[in-house]
């Protein structure tokens, strides 16, 4: 066994709060916010709550907002909620009931609004936030 | 394997952990955990943490522990900081465990 992944076995049901994770595998239930490394849900693992990972791989099912880097869902995964990621791979037979936003920037978030003029990139991030408010 | 329940040495967890529900199921806890455990099997680590109530069928201890352990049998290794109220039936105690509270006998339902 990997010593610095945490599973959640089969038939496992936890509550409550997981920080400084690493790597974890759920092939039980969980709700929970966690911020880990990497985060694997199984085929047999529900999933609820916040995610902030770099990895996300999902085979079970999920509800709750995630923000990950790459976030990768298989055919049997079933999703719902809200993803925020950089890139996703969303294979044949996965069941997506979710809003989905792309190249999220922590920069761009409302809670830390000190943009200088000069960042276009983040300025545009900002005018498509905007937009999306008011639509 | 996916039926074992693996806290790595690294991580805090908080909240409540029911295992009870697949018969077998085992717990190790290597990190750090603070509320409320049920599973068949429970084993804390030498280095792991546990603050809050354990009931299981059976225990081994070899980290520290503030709380109330409920088990039918427990075993205390060399490295065991046990601090609270143990009910329990069979219970082993290795030299070197520092144990402070109460030990008392499970109550027949």
């Amino acid at each position: 066994m990997a010593e610095k992944m945490t599973t959640i076995g089969a038939g496992a049901h936890f509550k409550g709060k997981i920080s400084n994770a690493s790597t974890i595998e759920v092939s039980g239930v969980v709700e929970a916010d966690v911020a880990t490394e990497k985060l694997t849900i199984n085929e047999s693992g529900t999933f609820g709550g916040s995610i902030h990972s770099k990895l996300v791989v999902v085979s079970g099912s999920y509800d709750g907002n995630m923000i990950a880097d790459s976030v990768w869902l298989m055919p049997s995964s079933r999703v719902s909620g809200e993803i925020k990621y950089k890139s996703l791979q969303l294979d044949r037979g996965a069941a997506l009931n979710c809003r989905v936003i792309q190249n999220w920037d922590e920069k761009a978030t409302p809670e830390t609004k000190t943009t200088s003029p000069n960042d276009d990139e983040t300025a545009l991030a900002n005018s498509k936030d905007n937009s999306a408010e008011k639509a | 394997m996916t039926d074992i329940t693996y806290i790595s040495p690294e991580i805090m967890m908080e909240g409540t952990l029911d295992v009870t529900s697949a018969k077998g199921s085992t717990v190790v806890l290597a990190g750090h955990y603070k509320g409320e455990m049920r599973a068949i099997d429970v084993r804390l680590e030498t280095g792991s943490s546990f603050t809050g109530k354990i009931f299981a069928q059976s225990t081994e201890v070899g980290g520290k522990v503030n709380g109330d352990i409920e088990t039918k049998s427990l075993k205390l290794t060399s490295s065991a900081r046990f601090e609270g109220a143990i009910l329990t039936d069979e219970l082993a105690i290795d030299v070197g465990a520092e144990v402070s509270g109460s030990i008392s006998k499970l109550q027949k339902a």
